[in-house]
């Protein structure tokens, strides 16, 4: 039996690299010789889809997928289970597919090898790094305060506050850009005496530094307030009677407790300032970032040059964020 | 050693006072009331968890009314214990050492102290959350003990635990008590504060109606709402009038005597374990001896409750099942009912 089901698992697998029409044959086949008659439908149903091949390639991963998730819960003989979540194993293939899809398509396109030879990809992404860790680090000193109030306490206006802070979320990220421009440029209200001071955000560090801030800001704010709230306020009482000021008792008891909450938003926040465009292309288009350089790429010189630095740029955001992700994961399973 | 003078607080959605009460040195004082009567917000108040809007707070004859929690040395130990989920066992009893900058020496051996004291030796290095409810219980407490408070307040220790648990419990709290730690208690379990309380305070909505000793308020109620709350069930109005050193209390045309001294209409109430059953009009020194009828048996295993009809008076009696048995009490059957006039309590 198991050695069947894996045969036509792989003899389906073999058919899709072949032709569409091959595919969809070997699944109403091994639908056919594996499963029953709702099954036999499910199978065909999604091979006459994938029969019309302007559909295929959106067709055949998921497919793909489901057929693997289905194999491997057949193999491990829960069946009741997977009968009932046959229809959700397609739907969640298709939302990993639609998310997955031009991720792999960027890397089949590109050639990244080509982008190590450019010093100055490096060093935009070099700089999107640092400034966009410098935003977060400053965004978690200032959402602190800000995100404990918001947890621990009523007051009036405080909606108003929260409305606020996720105010940067749902502007447009241009006009982010001209606003921060206003105010930090050479002649903005708080830009002018701090550039008299020294301290320049326009074209400069400082600048990019404000825009990824400016986003990502709500991100880390929200995320810490959850988490505060997560945890018993009775808990800081408590530290408190036994002898903790208020701050001691927060730093010893809540904020432990929500290490890896800011930590998870901050790396959320950190790729959100990497990724920052709009507010940044205006306020300091110099120093480049990875983004800027790459819109700079793509308008100067067209897709081909602008390829290889993408795939660059996704392929070291996709590797610190599945490395922090790991981390964060062994810390956790540790007490 | 505490003096609580005219607190009021101001919640958003309750308010507490004004209360005044003192605590002393050495005190099991249980503080009884209802779900909801402000108990807890009470005790938290000591702690210095909420601002006052009136009154002050002496502690040791210094004023603490401005204190911080910190600065109180009071310990507090909440019905669901509280303990710090990312810290082990050791970990939170020292917690209080270390904020205290006592010495690793000292602190260790202050925790082999407590650890002994509540048998959690062999749990230091396990976090809370795979402790059972009792042993959680002797960690909190091992907690607030750990810094030697001046007081240790409880807030319904014993309503998350087990039945058989709650004895032992109770019995390590008598001992700590004995051991000189001053403790204050809120419960809403009558039981628990008659075993317990040296002194009873009883409080309603955020007001303390009465405070005295168990015996004071457990035998005198001050109001039927405090009666009932205490355990006096057989609450009735009748009409009083003074004879000589005795009371003469008519309920329709059956006529009771009280210690009391008293005219008028009145209210009064009896303690159902106070009313003992008699197959016949036996001589006693007891005043009230009536003629009833059983109108219902109420079966708790080792107490049996019986409730009575005598002439125009309804009252309900706690025997044990033992007296039951050899009464043989059935429903419908004529038993006498037989209290002393001391018994017989009028609420003024």
């Amino acid at each position: 039996m198991k050695a069947r089901i894996i045969f036509s698992f792989i003899f389906s697998l073999i058919c899709a690299a072949i032709s569409p029409w091959l595919f969809s044959i070997s699944v109403v086949l091994a639908f056919a010789l594996n499963f029953s008659k709702k099954k036999i439908l499910f199978g065909l149903s999604s091979a006459i889809l994938a029969f019309f091949s302007p559909f295929y390639p959106i067709l055949l991963l998921p497919s793909l997928i489901t057929l693997s998730i289905y194999f491997v819960e057949i193999l491990r003989e829960s069946e009741g289970w997977v009968r009932t979540y046959a229809l959700f194993f397609l739907s969640a293939s298709l939302a990993v597919f639609f998310i997955i899809a031009p991720v792999v398509n960027l890397f089949v396109n590109a050639n990244i090898a080509e982008s190590f030879q450019d010093s100055a990809l490096i060093k935009a992404i070099f700089t999107g790094f640092v400034a966009s860790f410098i935003a977060t680090v400053i965004a978690i000193i200032l959402a602190l305060p800000v995100s404990y109030v918001l947890a621990r306490h009523r007051f009036p206006g405080k909606e108003i506050i929260e409305a606020i802070i996720d105010l940067p979320v749902i502007i447009p990220h241009i006009v982010a850009g001209i606003m921060l421009l206003l105010i930090y440029g050479p002649s903005g209200s708080i830009g002018k005496p701090l550039e008299n001071a020294g301290i320049i955000f326009y074209y400069a560090l400082p600048g990019t530094i404000i825009a990824m801030l400016f986003v990502s800001f709500p991100i880390i704010a929200n995320g810490i307030r959850e988490g505060i709230r997560k945890v018993d306020f009775r808990q800081e009482l408590v530290a408190m009677s036994l002898g903790a000021s208020r701050t001691k008792a927060i730093f010893t008891i809540t904020i432990p407790q929500i290490k890896r909450i800011i930590l998870s938003s901050s790396l959320l926040a950190w790729a959100r300032g990497m990724s920052e465009f709009g507010a940044i292309i205006i306020i300091a288009y110099y120093p480049m970032v990875a983004s800027t350089y790459i819109y700079y790429l793509y308008t100067q010189y067209g897709l081909d040059k602008a390829l290889p630095a993408t795939a660059l740029l996704l392929l070291i955001t996709l590797s610190v964020f599945v490395t922090v992700r790991l981390l964060g994961r062994e810390k956790n399973a540790e007490d | 050693m505490l003096k609580i003078e005219n607190v009021e607080v101001a919640l958003p959605n309750f308010h507490l006072g004004p209360i005044s009460i003192e605590i002393k040195k050495g005190d099991y004082f249980v503080i009884l009331g209802p779900t909801g009567s402000g108990k807890t917000v009470l005790l938290e108040t000591v702690m210095g968890f909420y601002p006052l809007k009136k009154g002050k707070i002496v502690l040791e004859g210094k004023d603490i009314t401005n204190l911080p929690p910190n600065r109180r040395g009071i310990a507090m130990v909440y019905q669901d214990f509280v303990l710090f989920p990312h810290l082990t066992v050791r970990e939170n009893i020292e917690y209080g050492l270390i904020m205290r900058k006592i010495g690793r020496k000292e602190r260790e051996a202050r925790v082999r102290e407590v650890a002994e004291i509540f048998e959690i030796e062999n749990i230091l290095d396990r976090y809370p959350r795979s402790l059972s409810g009792g042993e959680k219980q002797r960690v909190a407490l091992a907690r607030a003990l750990a810094i030697n408070p001046k007081i240790l307040l409880l807030d319904e220790p014993l309503s998350s635990l087990h039945q058989e648990m709650r004895k032992s419990f109770q019995k390590m709290f008598k001992k700590l008590n004995d051991m000189g730690v001053t403790i204050v208690h809120v419960t809403h379990d009558r039981e628990e504060a008659a075993y317990l309380a040296k002194r009873v305070a009883v409080i309603f909505s955020g007001k303390i109606l009465q405070v005295g000793s168990r015996e004071e308020v457990f035998a005198k109620p001050a109001n039927t709402q405090i009666a009932k709350f205490v355990g006096m069930e057989n609450i009735m109005e009748g009409f009083a009038e003074y004879i000589g050193n005795l009371t003469k209390i008519k309920v329709g045309n059956t006529e009771i005597y009280s210690a009391a001294k008293i005219s008028g209409n009145v209210v009064f109430g009896i303690r159902p374990e106070d009313i003992v059953l008699s197959p016949s009009p036996i001589q006693t020194s007891a005043r009230n001896v009536l003629k009833c009828r059983v109108v219902d048996i109420e079966d708790f295993g080792e107490v049996m409750r019986v409730y009575l009809k005598c002439g125009d008076l309804s009252l309900s009696s706690l025997i044990t099942r033992q007296s039951a048995d050899m009464l043989s009490v059935k429903k419908n059957s004529e038993i006498y009912a037989v209290f002393k006039a001391s018994s017989v309590h009028i609420f003024l």
